[in-house]
């Protein structure tokens, strides 16, 4: 037949009715009684029938039927009817309020008549029912052995008439795994790396001017002056440059200014080609510059030591020359001292600005931001486009400076709705500068700052008396003193009524004064 | 059954534990029927006239103080006294012992805790911090190919 057979529990929890419908009614063999029972599988929550065929008999055979095929069926069969006969004979009629469990089961008795076993199976409805009668206020009782089979297959009956319902309701997550405990156990393990601010990280080793290829000058004005003048002077004999380049500009790789001090070494004649120009220069002893711009002190002290000097409630952006403003987290910078330190490349102009804080006497770096420090300062044609044109492009990259977006989003659930969050989220945010690069850096700002925009808090006089102030620590309430509410507490030690504990507990928990 | 009651003032919060009471009189006074022990009727031999400033009452025998919430004249020289128990002055020294997680306090706190109630101007405080040194120099870099 196919039938899906039905695992059903007894359900506790009566709930609100459900569609069912008739699947299939057995025909009514007659006769004797034993071994022959039929079956009706339909239900309709709200208007069921509880047809026992009798109260002890352990071949008795229970089901439910809705009204309307009640009616359908007696109309169809009339004394034929397998209900219409039991209720005429053997039945009583039984009132079901609620249905959310109903499996029906063919019974067949023993050879010799001891047991009853189930030989078929009612078929599968969707939803889910229990049974109870309301004239004796009696839950029919149940067995939980889940019967699942999609064939007719003898198994042993619950020989005292007893039955077992299930769920009919099709999980539709059946399958994703059982829930259970779990998480904790850690060990709050909180150390950090060894510290790793700019003034622990070493320069690399290897340097241009350790090549040979390229030799980085630092000269005066003077000394430059100096050199252009012997270039274009009747001292330069060009027939001797071109037995090494073609155009002695080549041998001019780049003239730059750059903010930070030149590492100086040994002061040598300058030539071009094979020949002395007669020009003493000095040599930068090193590719990579350092300078460490000092540290600026957050301490809370300086703000108002409390939740409103940190994220989302405070802002902090860093103005870094020839880079911009940066912004840093306020949870990462408040509270400690921030240091400031630029790696500079003076062949490239590159730049890079770390961010340190101290962390227990100990520095580490938190941010690094690259940008452009050198101005390139042409000495041919060539070079003046090049220049154009990168002042060009950085200006271009920095059009967004107009005020960029707003809130960064909501206020993450579970942070108490402060005022001062809405007001840092529901205020645009806008960038102090655009790209500053080497065209511009050195018309721009050459300190760097910080600034905090930090609630200014609106404070009542006596607020604590009438409101308090957070806490979250458990105590002894003696211990305490002033307004005070409590987050938890047990009071049935209390010998008091139940009201009154009731009305114990309500009062800590609203605010009392201690 | 009649029973001392201590008429009283009561001059602190209602929600103070330990509260400031001072006695006017003792009547003696009795149950009115089918009252309750947390909202008790008590008939005593006054006026409201000499009543009028008390609100407060003390039951010794019960070990139960009372709000009087109000006074009716039932005839001349009988008073009903309707009352509510004073949960937290009646059982003062078992609520103290008892130990809680606290969440606000006007006394001990921690202020990095998130809060609600605080509330704070538009206008909010920007703070300018400049680091010491800057990148103020002006130095020529000059690359020649060679070594030199």
């Amino acid at each position: 037949m196919g039938y899906v057979l039905l695992e059903v529990y007894k359900s506790d929890d009566i709930n609100g009715p459900t569609v069912g419908e008739i699947l299939e009614i057995s025909p009514d063999y007659g006769g004797n009684q034993s071994g022959r029972h039929n079956y009706i599988v339909a239900y309709n929550v709200s208007d069921m029938k509880m047809i026992l065929t009798g109260s002890s008999s352990p071949y008795n055979t229970m089901f439910a039927i809705s009204k309307s095929e009640y009616d359908r069926l007696f109309s169809q069969y009339g004394a034929n009817c397998p209900v219409a006969t039991r209720v005429a004979t053997t039945g009583s009629e039984q009132n079901i309020s609620n249905i959310q469990v109903l499996t029906l089961a063919y019974f067949s008795p023993s050879p010799d008549d001891s047991k009853t076993y189930v030989t078929s199976y009612a078929a599968i409805f969707p939803g889910s029912f229990s049974v109870r009668e309301i004239s004796t206020e009696d839950t029919l009782n149940v067995q939980g052995v889940p019967i699942y089979t999609t064939e007719p297959q003898a198994q042993e009956a619950i020989g005292d008439g007893t039955w077992s319902y299930g769920s009919l309701h099709p999980d539709p997550f059946d399958g994703a795994g059982n829930s259970g405990t779990g998480g904790g156990g850690g060990n709050f393990n909180y150390a950090s790396d060894p510290p790793d601010g700019a003034r622990d990280d070493a320069d690399p080793s290897i340097s241009v001017v350790d090549t040979g290829f390229i030799t980085l000058f630092n000269p005066t004005i003077q000394e430059l002056k100096q050199l252009a003048q012997y270039l274009w002077s009747g001292a330069f004999d060009l027939n001797n440059f071109k037995r090494v380049v073609n155009n002695p500009m080549d041998l001019i790789m780049g003239l730059s200014m750059l903010p930070v001090p030149i590492p100086n070494g040994q002061r040598v004649e300058v030539g071009l080609g094979l020949t002395g120009s007669g020009v003493y220069m000095t040599k930068a002893s090193s590719q990579w510059v350092t300078v460490y711009c000092g540290s600026v002190d957050l301490s809370l002290k300086d703000f108002s030591v409390s939740y409103l000097d940190f994220d989302p409630y405070t802002s902090v952006e860093i103005y870094l020359p020839f880079i911009g403003s940066r912004t840093l987290k306020a949870d990462e910078v408040m509270g400690h001292v921030i240091e400031l330190t630029y790696k500079v490349d003076i062949l490239s102009g590159s730049c890079v600005a770390w961010v340190d804080a101290i962390y227990k006497n100990k520095s580490r770096n938190l941010y690094a931001f690259m940008g452009q420090c050198a101005q390139s300062l042409p000495v041919t044609s060539g070079d003046w486009t090049n220049m154009i044109n990168g002042i060009i492009s950085v200006i271009g990259g920095a059009v967004g400076g107009a005020a960029v977006g707003g809130a960064a989003g909501a206020i993450a659930g579970g942070l108490a709705a402060a005022s001062s969050a809405v007001v840092n989220d529901s205020k645009i945010n806008v960038e102090r500068t655009g790209s500053i690069g080497s065209g511009g850096g050195f018309r721009g700002p050459k300190h760097p700052y910080v600034v905090i925009n930090t609630p200014n808090i609106c404070k009542p006089d006596n607020q604590a008396a009438y409101e308090g102030y957070p806490a979250y620590f458990t105590q002894q309430l003696a211990a305490l003193s002033g307004f005070t509410i409590v987050e938890s507490v047990n009071v049935s030690n209390i010998p008091a009524t139940e009201a009154e504990l009731t009305e114990i507990k309500d009062l800590l928990l609203s605010g009392v004064i201690l | 059954m009649s029973f001392n009651i201590t008429i009283q003032v009561n001059s602190s919060p209602k929600n103070k534990i330990g509260k400031t009471l001072t006695d006017i009189q003792t009547l003696s006074g009795n149950l009115k029927d089918e009252s309750s022990i947390i909202d008790p009727i008590f008939l005593v031999d006054s006026t409201i006239t000499e009543l009028r400033k008390s609100n407060y009452c003390t039951i010794g025998a019960w070990g139960r103080k009372y709000f009087i919430n109000d006074i009716k004249t039932i005839r001349q020289g009988l008073i009903e006294l309707h009352c509510h128990v004073d949960v937290l002055e009646s059982f003062k020294t078992e609520i103290r012992s008892q130990t809680a997680i606290i969440k606000r306090n006007q006394y001990a706190s921690n202020t990095f805790l998130n809060d609600g109630y605080f509330k704070v101007y538009q206008n909010p405080n920007v703070v300018y911090r400049k680091f010491p040194v800057g990148l103020t120099a002006s130095e020529l870099v000059l690359a020649l190919a060679g070594d030199f």
